[in-house]
């Protein structure tokens, strides 16, 4: 089964990684991607996981160079574009580093971004670790999101300008266009900037980022099940009554492996896989392979990080 | 990456990469050495390996050894006589760490 869908991510790093986790966390994985679309096809739910890697900074050779590296590793990337429009291009990119700076198509430009794609092995998936490469990676993403937002605002400015002067409502609603979607671009850029403050503070006393997103998981402060089944439950032989999810981590934010067994103890789940699990503020049983009820998960409140029950 | 140089100390990473080399290594089989080696401590992003290799052959503490593998594009890296000088600084240096640590926080009876 195979699906498309039309989509265009504004914030185009951590809004778009986040929602193709959501798709593969719902069985859905991603075969191809257009300017505006991406098909997908139907594999094991929380079978894949993605990260949106941006390379607009780097020459076509070097994003290349980079691509294939990323596939001799064992994944499979896709290029995806921020820059919109179908005809021959040059544009300049301020943020770029050396050769980076001019972008045409064909060539480096609509290829501002790679997707990695990498089978679920129930590891964490970051392509960076090392905080000073993380927080030089997020200035340059930072600096992209603000010069695409102020390039929208500068026309907006110019628009609005020329309304004033010839007193059009065309142009004004163009103006009001233009501001709307510096804003959108505004928005991550700020996130951005969050995130950048964030890493400076954990820099300045560490070198290599814990392996986990701290800031992805809600704690499930408690596990319960039935003890009537004689059976170890194990995270691969769990089915939830919804659809399934994979990586759950154990205690001290340890990874549980496929096929290890629970134990009764703290558990953390990712958030983006916790809306595959249950719908907000509802619970769902867990059963394993043959269907034997062996305990429930959730409520979750996935805005704020409340603890759930497993 | 950075290289602390007035301490000569290595970041986690860069030492790492340099010992993964003792014996000619590709990018995975590096991931696969650190993680391992680490007992799954270091996971390295598969972003920061590659900004971390391509820094270590430009200032020649590793560099590109034979072809790469026919049908593939793996390239493989060794440990050159300049990086394996910066290894044993590194362990130096980690040595006189680790007794000053023992002494002070205990736990090495000496």
């Amino acid at each position: 089964m195979k699906k498309r869908v039309f989509r265009y991510f504004f914030d185009f790093t951590d809004g778009q990684e986040k929602w193709l986790n959501e798709m593969a966390a719902k069985g859905w994985r991603l075969v191809k991607c257009g300017q505006l679309t991406y098909d997908f096809e139907r594999c094991e739910p929380g079978e894949y996981e993605y990260a949106v890697e941006f390379v607009a900074d780097k020459s076509y050779a070097k994003s290349r160079d980079y691509k294939a590296f990323l596939e001799s590793m064992g994944y499979k990337t896709f290029y995806k574009n921020v820059y919109v429009g179908i005809f021959f291009g040059i544009k300049w990119r301020p943020w770029g580093e050396g050769a980076g700076q001019i972008a045409t198509a064909p060539g480096s430009l609509r290829k501002e971004l790679i997707i990695v794609e990498k089978k679920n092995d129930g590891k964490s998936f970051e392509l960076h670790t090392d905080l000073t490469d993380l927080l030089t990676l997020y200035r340059k993403i930072r600096m992209a999101y603000f010069w695409y937002a102020g390039g929208m605002f500068a026309f907006a400015l110019l628009l609005l300008f020329y309304a004033v002067r010839t007193n059009s409502l065309y142009m004004a609603l163009g103006a009001a266009l233009f501001g709307a979607l510096g804003f959108l671009w505004l928005i991550p850029g700020l996130k951005t900037s969050q995130k950048v403050r964030k890493l400076k503070e954990e820099a300045e006393t560490n070198e290599i980022r814990s392996a986990i997103r701290k800031e992805k998981s809600i704690e499930i402060d408690r596990l319960i099940w039935h003890s009537h089944s004689s059976r170890i439950p194990c995270i691969r032989d769990m089915v939830c009554s919804r659809r399934a999810a994979r990586p759950l981590l154990g205690p001290g934010n340890d990874r549980i492996r496929l096929g290890q067994p629970l134990e009764r103890k703290v558990y953390r789940i990712e958030r983006s896989q916790a809306a595959a699990f249950v719908p907000e503020g509802r619970h769902s049983s867990i059963y394993d392979r043959n269907h034997y009820k062996i305990g429930r998960i959730g409520p979750f409140h996935h805005g704020s990080g409340r603890n759930g029950v497993l | 990456m950075r290289e602390h140089i007035a301490g000569g100390a290595l970041t986690e990473t860069t030492f790492l990469v340099l010992l993964s080399t003792y014996t000619p290594n590709h990018g995975y089989g590096i991931m696969q050495f650190i993680e391992r080696e680490t007992h799954g401590r270091v996971l390295l992003g598969a972003g920061t390996l590659y900004g971390a290799i391509n820094t270590l052959v430009k200032k020649k503490w590793i560099a590109p050894f034979g072809d790469a593998e026919p049908g593939s594009n793996k390239k493989t890296y060794v440990i050159t006589d300049l990086g394996k000088q910066m290894a044993e600084k590194e362990l130096n240096r980690l040595r006189e760490l680790y007794g000053l640590a023992s002494r002070i926080i205990g736990g090495e009876p000496k």
